[in-house]
């Protein structure tokens, strides 16, 4: 556990921040408390890195704090928030006022002790701490020396996407940074994903206690129930069966006709559903997914979609570790990589800079041609488990058509760079047009997202001096077309 | 050659003058009123021309009324309306209707589909807009398998929470003002039902469906309007008509009918309530393509029309229990369909037997004269349809509608023929369950 971290205990009584300090010793981090009245609670905030405890008073009124707009800034709070009551409503005011997590008095000193814990994993995983690239190899080391071929995830129902990587923690850390550094490796090339699970996380607070549940579509009741539909033959009339039910009888309502025979008399054609507040009858019920953690309700759609990978070494896995560093591990590595069948970047950068050179010196036309994936970040969010194959058939459809001597390359995430050589400008609004018709042909990923991309073109003979500055120019010009 | 040719047809046409000059030369009141019993001129003439030339007046000098500023305070609380789809195997249609409902702009409109036991993909078509929240869908998953059009409409009204009712085909599309024109009416308490106007989409599909499209246009456009004057509209089409719900709830709504929409229009009139027609609220429906489908709806159509109006609901014409103009209509409608039908083949085998040179004559007067009333009709009804550039062509096609109804009056015969002899009492539009247990009639 990082030492840097520390706590804040935030009360309006000295008498609670004793005791929660007290409860709070026996996991050995640095602590302070502060008293403060209730109209300043909540606006005190922490230092850096501090964790904030608001134990707040059991008078608290929090049908009035709520009208108390939350600050930008709370938002990036990790804090705990032990709130007066464990309503739903308490919780998800808590959780819409920054709160990381939330403790319902009256607390144990082992509750507190473990909320404390998870934050500062859900802390940890929020400061996107890189991990050095020696513990990297160092993990990859282990794998090999252990004869570990794959690294394959468990169920923790604790840990808000409930699984983690327990060879990967004893080395890497807590669950959230083993997992960064897991993908960081299987981006690199290093390990290869299958999927073994897929998971939905509550969209405001990232966990997956989630509990699916019907409601009633026109009030939100959850008091719906299920009930049998009768079809009386003989009149045609349908009905609720309790609307037929007389004592142990069922009697058409309609035609006041007894009914003996399923079958022959009567027949059931389906249940539909019937909402004990409203009245409302629906075919189907509405499902709405309740966060058990932060109290958020929302559509199923809402949800994030997370996969859970089993991960394997691949073959420069071993060239890694025996070179003792992530890339550059192999010479075909060098020039190409084998995640996306694409020129590395610095393959790309290098061969920009002499394409210049040359394009000076000979007077010939060159141009560079910057396309941006649009709605990259909304597919790795909503549809990561389809990340890779939109990915790849984009990436397919730019290149297709294009000359051996181009080049292409991942520039950034979601940025491609084209090199064209020998090509003016002109000549390349007319590729940039066609990838544009080609990418927007691939309509097998319409269920996953619509394909699109933008097309910048920056070129000429001898316009630029270096690849910094060539790049800076598409860029620019990327960025007029926002 | 041909002076002998033109001599022979001289004399031949000599000869049908004397003939002609010899029997109406010196006969009785009676044979003449034998002679032209193809009911034309006795019966419809007054029945279809006299309501053409009043509507015409009408239009003319712009004497059509209605309350429209009660209308519009009505129309102005938006009032909730449920729309029943149901439907049988609907696949090819079903995504298109609802895509039509969904145009209609209703605020708070419930759109509910009730798949009854379909064996195609009707279901899986309907679905994606279930799943978008659009409509309220429903299957019939009963272990003895589809309920029959009216259960399934029963089973929908059960899951519908609207003030009003708008009952409609899968195979239907609607102007995106229809609902407006269908709910207006209902401004008036006393309204329990209103028809729409139907007309046919698939007009220019074949000769069945231009005849069809006249037909719909004269008998719907023209015929309903001049009812609506007189207060008789006698029924809404299941495929487009609006309920007010206190209205189905009071008279139980459909009942397992061949014609239930018949049916379910003549125990609204029972009731009390008035049935109105809305010119203005239009859809569109698939009619029969062949001759073939054209002749198997009418059949059960006709079928369903002499054990509805009469074998069920007979007791309508005690004028002195019900109002007198549902008597006077049934009375109308059982005399020229099924009294006249059976007179005219009467007719027709005496003539043969003891006149038969004399048919042509009769058929070709009775021909020209219908020929030009329907011409003249079409015209009025023309004048009044919203549509008319698009229907104009139709008048092409008139003179052909004089043998489309002599082939419709053949159908209906053999129809109620069976219908009297209860041959092939039970139809396949209504499944075994209900047959077997709803009551004869």
């Amino acid at each position: 556990m990082p030492t840097s971290h520390s706590i804040l205990i935030l009360s309006t009584r000295p008498e609670e921040a004793d005791e929660a300090t007290r409860a709070l010793s026996p996991l050995g981090y640095a602590m302070r408390s502060r008293i403060l009245p209730s109209a300043e609670f909540l606006s005190a905030t922490g230092e850096e890195n501090e964790i904030c405890v608001y134990l707040m008073p059991r008078d608290y009124a929090i049908s009035s704090a709520q009208r108390t707009p939350p600050e930008a800034s709370d938002r990036e709070r990790a804090c705990l928030y032990v709130i007066p009551d464990g309503s739903v409503g308490a919780r998800a005011w808590a959780f819409r006022h920054g709160a990381m997590d939330v403790l319902a008095a009256p607390w144990l000193p082992s509750q507190l002790r473990s909320r404390i814990e998870r934050i500062f994993v859900l802390h940890q995983r929020a400061s996107h701490a890189d991990i050095p690239e020696a513990e990297l190899i160092g993990f990859l080391k282990a794998c090999i020396a252990h004869g570990r071929k794959e690294i394959a995830p468990a169920i923790d129902p604790l840990l808000p996407m409930g699984h983690c990587y327990p060879e990967a923690m004893a080395v890497l850390g807590d669950a959230g940074s083993s997992a960064e550094a897991l993908e960081r490796l299987a981006d690199e090339g290093l390990l290869s994903r299958s999927l073994v699970n897929r998971i939905r996380l509550c969209p405001v607070c990232d966990d997956h206690h989630l509990n699916y549940r019907e409601v009633c579509p026109s009030c939100a009741s959850i008091d719906i129930r299920g009930e049998e539909m009768i079809h009386h033959f003989a009149c045609g009339h349908v009905n609720s069966i309790g609307a037929f039910r007389q004592e142990s009888d069922l009697v058409c309502p309609k035609c006041r006709a007894t009914l003996r025979h399923i079958g022959l008399d009567y027949e059931k054609p389906g249940v539909h559903f019937v909402c004990a507040a409203c009245k409302h009858i629906a075919a189907e019920p509405k499902v709405e997914a309740q966060c058990l953690w932060c109290g958020h309700i929302s559509d199923p759609e809402q949800t994030i979609e997370r996969p859970i990978w089993t991960y394997a070494l691949t073959p420069l896995a071993a060239s890694a570790s025996a070179e003792g560093r992530l890339q550059g591990a192999d010479l075909s590595a060098l020039l190409r990589s084998r995640q996306t069948g694409l020129s590395t970047r610095q393959f790309f950068l290098h061969t920009l800079e002499r394409e210049i050179q040359r394009s000076g010196r000979y007077r010939e036309p060159l141009t560079l041609m910057l396309v941006r994936l649009e709605s990259f970040d909304h597919v790795q969010r909503e549809h990561a488990a389809h990340l890779d194959e939109f990915a790849h058939s984009v990436f397919q459809a730019v290149t297709r058509g294009l000359r051996t001597l181009d080049l292409t390359a991942v520039l950034e995430k979601d940025l491609l760079a084209v090199l064209l050589p020998g090509t003016a400008p002109e000549e390349a609004r007319v590729v940039a047009e066609r990838m544009e018709k080609q990418v927007a042909g691939l309509e097998h990923l319409l269920s996953i997202h619509k394909p699109e991309v933008t097309a910048s073109i920056v070129g000429g003979v001898g316009t630029f001096r270096g690849a910094e500055e060539m790049i800076r120019a598409a860029r620019a010009e990327l960025e007029t077309k926002e | 050659m041909l002076e002998s040719l033109a001599d022979r047809a001289a004399f031949l046409a000599q000869d049908v003058w004397n003939l002609f000059v010899q029997h109406f030369g010196h006969r009785e009141w009676w044979q003449w009123f034998l002679f032209f019993m193809p009911f034309y001129v006795f019966g419809e003439f007054p029945r279809y021309v006299l309501p053409a030339m009043v509507l015409g007046i009408r239009r003319a000098f712009r004497l059509d009324r209605d309350d429209e500023e009660a209308k519009r305070r009505f129309l102005e609380e938006r009032p909730a309306v449920s729309v029943l789809l149901v439907g049988y195997n609907e696949e090819a249609s079903v995504a298109n209707a609802i895509r039509s409902l969904l145009e209609l702009g209703w605020p708070g409109i419930e759109i509910i589909v009730v798949d009854d036991g379909s064996t195609d993909r009707m279901y899986e078509e309907a679905r994606p807009f279930a799943e978008a929240g659009k409509i309220k869908l429903f299957r019939n998953t009963a272990a003895t398998g589809r309920g029959g059009r009216p259960a399934a409409s029963n089973l929908a009204l059960h899951m519908a929470t609207g003030r009003f009712i708008l009952s409609v085909d899968a195979d239907t599309s609607f102007d995106r003002d229809a609902l407006e024109h269908m709910i207006g009416p209902f401004y008036d308490p006393r309204v329990g039902c209103v028809a729409g106007n139907l007309k046919v989409r698939n007009v220019r599909d074949s000769l069945w469906t231009r005849m069809q499209a006249m037909e719909y246009l004269l008998s719907i456009g023209l015929w309903k309007r001049w009812l609506n004057l007189l207060g008789m509209n006698m029924q809404a089409s299941g495929a487009f008509g609006a309920f007010r719900r206190e209205t189905l709830e009071a008279v139980g709504a459909w009942d397992s009918e061949l014609a239930e929409d018949a049916d379910l229009s003549l125990k609204i009139k029972k009731a009390g309530w008035k049935i109105v027609f809305a010119p203005r609220a239009i859809a569109l429906t698939s009619v029969p393509v062949s001759r073939t489908a054209f002749t198997a709806q009418r059949h059960r159509w006709d079928k369903g029309t002499l054990r509805t109006y009469i074998h069920k609901h007979g007791d309508i014409l005690r004028f002195w229990r019900y109002d007198w103009r549902n008597a006077f209509e049934v009375a109308m409608t059982y005399f020229f369909e099924v009294f006249m039908t059976f007179l005219y083949a009467i007719w027709l085998g005496i003539m043969l037997w003891n006149w038969a040179i004399l048919l042509p004559f009769i058929f070709a007067i009775t021909y020209v004269l219908y020929a030009g009333t329907t011409f003249m009709m079409m015209l009025v009804a023309l004048a009044a349809s919203e549509r008319r550039s698009r229907e104009r062509f139709l008048l092409l096609w008139v003179p052909l509608f004089a043998i489309y109804k002599g082939y419709s009056r053949w159908v209906r015969f053999f129809a109620l023929t069976l219908e009297y002899l209860r041959i092939n009492y039970e139809e396949y539009y209504l499944p075994a369950s209900a047959w077997r247990n709803a009551p004869k009639w």
